[in-house]
């Protein structure tokens, strides 16, 4: 497995279009999503050019992950679709705070793919650790995310110390909630080993070294 | 009670326990429900509840739960820590740490009346 990171513009139309099918096969066809989509792609207004993707690829070369991340300096997700679930709190803006989405982890080759092993599978908490340090890298202390409910006790077994933000809402008849991800420093400095990570066609190993070397010597944010 | 910019509210315990806490939802796990399915097996039920303060900003408790054969019965038993947006501050108006934490939320989710309402409202929902 390889990660791979980078804008709309690095990805080039041939990846994000395969990323966009796979968040379709995963989003609207696995777990019933009812977003608006044209010709099988699963996009919406936060695809922009700022935004930063990880995707995480198989052996064979199928996208087996994506995660999307975007600055709360801008337009993102919670702020502009479920701001009822900041409970009450202003929504974040800052350069040290970038919100996770459209996060999932399915390898549609294997038998047992299934929606409800998206969140826990090994492929899951690396792609969410790459995405915390793809953050990290660029000055983010904190991840915010909207997520089904099931995924704070997913996190919560990974180890991971996040917490909700409010109480959880019922969309579409399931509970999602605001959840807050710390970029943990001893994940990005302990699970971002080279050998851990081949090479793709963005390597994602200077971006971990980085954020591992921002975390380890407490350098301040990145303009 | 002050909210911190990562959205934990901080406060002490009697503040949390001088709050109303109201039932908000619960539900059914369907994963692993299968797992154990075999003609004659055990069937193993678990899933969630969610409680929530009616002050704002609101504290939102929530924690998993399952069923258990007990002589003669079974018996509803919280699995695991709670999941709050709660962080309890000591009389010098220190922060707990996170184990210490999780410890007084659990004696405060235990001390709800979560056992006598969460099968009602399973028995609703799923019937």
């Amino acid at each position: 497995m390889n990660f791979i990171v980078g804008t709309a513009t690095d990805l080039k139309s041939g990846l994000m279009t395969e990323m966009a099918r796979y968040r379709h096969r995963v989003f609207i066809e696995k777990l019933g999503w009812n977003l608006p989509c044209e010709n099988a792609l699963e996009y919406d207004q936060f695809d922009r050019e700022d935004t930063l993707y990880v995707l995480a690829r198989n052996d064979e070369g199928n996208v087996v992950g994506t995660a999307r991340l975007l600055p709360t300096t801008r337009p993102y997700l919670l702020a502009e679709v479920f701001p009822e679930l900041l409970n009450a709190m202003p929504a974040p803006a800052s350069p040290e705070v970038w919100e996770l989405s459209r996060f999932a982890a399915m390898d549609f080759d294997q038998p047992d793919c299934s929606p409800l092993s998206q969140v826990s599978s090994p492929v899951a908490i690396e792609l969410l650790n790459a995405a915390l340090a793809c953050a990290g890298a660029r000055g983010a202390r904190r991840i915010v995310s909207v997520s089904p409910l099931g995924v704070e006790r997913l996190l919560r077994k990974a180890g991971f110390r996040a917490h909700r933000i409010g109480p959880p809402i019922r969309v579409d008849g399931s509970p999602i909630f605001a959840c807050s991800i710390p970029v943990p420093e001893h994940r990005i400095t302990s699970v971002r080993t080279p050998s851990t990570y081949p090479y793709g066609r963005f390597d994602i190993r200077p971006t971990l070294h980085r954020a591992a070397s921002l975390m380890t010597h407490g350098a301040p944010a990145l303009a | 009670m002050k909210t911190s910019e990562d959205g934990l509210i901080h406060l002490s315990i009697d503040e949390l326990l001088s709050l109303r806490l109201q039932h908000l939802l619960s539900g059914l796990d369907h994963e692993g429900a299968t797992e154990h399915g075999v003609c004659g097996g055990m069937t193993y039920i678990s899933g969630y509840t969610e409680w929530v303060s009616t002050s704002q900003p609101a504290v939102s408790l929530g924690w998993d739960w399952c069923i258990r054969p007990v002589f003669r019965g079974s018996a509803l038993l919280r699995v695991g820590e709670v999941r709050s947006n709660v962080c309890l501050i000591n009389e010098g108006g220190n922060v707990a740490s996170w184990e210490r934490n999780l410890e007084a939320l659990a004696m405060v989710a235990d001390s709800l009346p979560w056992k006598e309402l969460v099968p009602a409202v399973i028995n609703d929902c799923y019937n």
